[in-house]
């Protein structure tokens, strides 16, 4: 665990410096001071570093109870607490990038949401975690190429709206 | 009354050409400290004479040659297999579970192979710089192997071996072989390719691929070599995701063209436990290449896609 945790630390900082995409894997070695093969030897290549990385980014688990208050609680709170890092990640990313973004916020509140019907998966719930996430993600994108506008009303306000309609109206 | 020498002076009057057992046993004398070299497969070339030790982990080593998989596995397990890939050139080993502690120093051949060389307490106490004293014996010890012509073929068939596991995707604990990949790596450059030479048309006996990967190391000894399934692979670097063929193969490239050589080039990559896909891409460009009659030698994988895609 030793290796894993030096690439996290060495990951989070430069990601508070620099683009993803500007990031190689000799800079994360350099940054984590191990050698390249040690790094292949737990990862495949930066991509897969960013997957384990992001499943320890992401905030607490989600309450069924209060769901997508949680979501909208932890959406704004992540933003701004990494707003630097959201922006080096997003800012010119590649499609692999934000496919693994996406992924990586589905899993964190798109699979708990889809769990929200008394713990069983259920596939309405499976449809409404992508559309929201994808509303999420985007929500990000749209912040980050607006440098954050703090006068706007938050977009998952607007989506917990749109979501509790479609729960009304048994999606 | 003279004056008395300090570790470190003692350590550089140690002489070399006497053998590596001869080495092992002065620098016990100076260190306090037994010494044990071993070779990647955990083998042992020499140790220091008549220890006797509670310390189970040499004891095995002296008993049997080498270490069993439950010893390696607890290795792995300490992250020591990490500790010493990352090493530049030694490590300290601690552990609640190690009787002693260790130090461990990495013996470089030629560039090829990585020797293991450990110390333990035991019988004393590590010096203060201790550190320092160790890598100065790591360098004279270097010294010593570099004349050992032995070692040298050694390290050489090590690393051929090591590629061509690599190539069968063979490894599947990385970790336990990251310091052995990690001396492939040595000396290349950031970006690398698979280039496979393809000599059938020169030799269709293939009795002249050792001539050929001679005639290549004494080239270009910047890359690294294998002979696998009657061809030669190289292992190419560059510090450029685009290879350019002329510049980057200049001096291999004047070999394929007087030996009608052909080759074929994988794209870019930088993981080498994973090079069993850039191989069959190699293998892709070379078949490709010469089907499609180009007076090219060289035929590389990224540019196959280019012209399938055009022809398409």
């Amino acid at each position: 665990m030793k290796t894993e945790k030096a690439l996290d630390i060495a990951m989070f900082s430069l990601l508070n410096n620099r683009n993803f995409r500007k990031i190689t894997v000799k800079d994360i070695c350099g940054e984590a001071q191990i050698s390249r093969a040690t790094f292949y030897a737990h990862f495949i290549d930066k991509y897969n570093l960013l997957e384990y990385w992001l499943m320890y980014l992401k905030p607490e688990g989600i309450n069924k109870d209060d769901c997508y208050e949680q979501i909208e609680k932890t959406v704004n709170q992540f933003i701004h607490k990494h707003a630097t890092i959201i922006k080096n990640l997003i800012y010119d990313a590649d499609d692999q990038t934000l496919d693994i973004l996406f992924n990586s916020i589905l899993s964190t509140f798109g699979f708990n949401a889809a769990k929200y019907d008394n713990g069983k998966t259920n596939p309405k719930y499976v449809v409404l975690s992508n559309f929201y996430v994808g509303g999420v993600f985007n929500y990000f994108l749209w912040q980050v190429k607006n440098k954050f506008p703090s006068d706007v009303m938050p977009m998952n306000v607007y989506l917990y709206e749109i979501i509790t309609k479609f729960q009304e109206q048994n999606f | 009354m003279g004056k008395t020498m300090t570790k470190m002076e003692q350590l550089q009057t140690l002489k070399n050409n006497e053998g590596i057992q001869y080495l092992l046993n002065e620098a016990y004398k100076i260190l306090g400290n037994p010494i044990l070299v071993h070779d990647m497969d955990y083998k042992i070339i020499a140790l220091t004479e008549n220890i006797v030790t509670d310390d189970p982990i040499w004891n095995e080593f002296a008993a049997t040659g080498t270490i069993s998989s439950d010893w390696l596995e607890f290795y792995k397990n300490e992250n020591f297999l990490d500790a010493v890939a990352n090493a530049k050139k030694i490590a300290f080993l601690m552990s609640d579970k190690l009787k002693y502690e260790r130090i461990l120093g990495k013996l470089f051949n030629r560039d090829n192979i990585q020797i293991g060389i450990v110390s333990m307490e035991g019988h004393k106490p590590f010096l203060d710089d201790i550190a320092k004293l160790f890598e100065c014996f790591c360098d004279i010890l270097n010294k010593e192997i570099a004349t050992i012509e032995y070692y040298r073929n050694y390290g050489q068939e090590y690393q051929e071996t090591l590629i061509n596991k690599l190539i069968e995707g063979r490894i599947e604990d990385r970790e336990s072989y990251s310091a052995h990949v990690e001396s492939i790596y040595m000396n290349l450059k950031y970006f690398l390719y698979l280039a496979l030479a393809d000599i059938t048309l020169y030799d269709p006996t293939y009795a002249k691929l050792p001539y050929f990967l001679d005639l290549f190391k004494c080239t270009q000894p910047a890359f690294k070599y294998s002979i696998y399934s009657n061809y030669i692979v190289i292992i190419i670097s560059s510090d450029d995701e685009m290879l350019n063929v002329k510049k980057d193969l200049i001096k291999l490239n004047k070999l394929f063209e007087q030996n009608n050589i052909y080759v074929g080039i994988s794209s870019c990559f930088e993981n080498l436990f994973e090079l069993n896909k850039y191989y069959v891409e190699a293998v892709n460009a070379l078949n490709y290449g010469l089907k499609s009659n180009s007076a090219q030698r060289a035929f590389q994988y990224c540019e196959m896609n280019q012209n399938s895609s055009q022809s398409i």
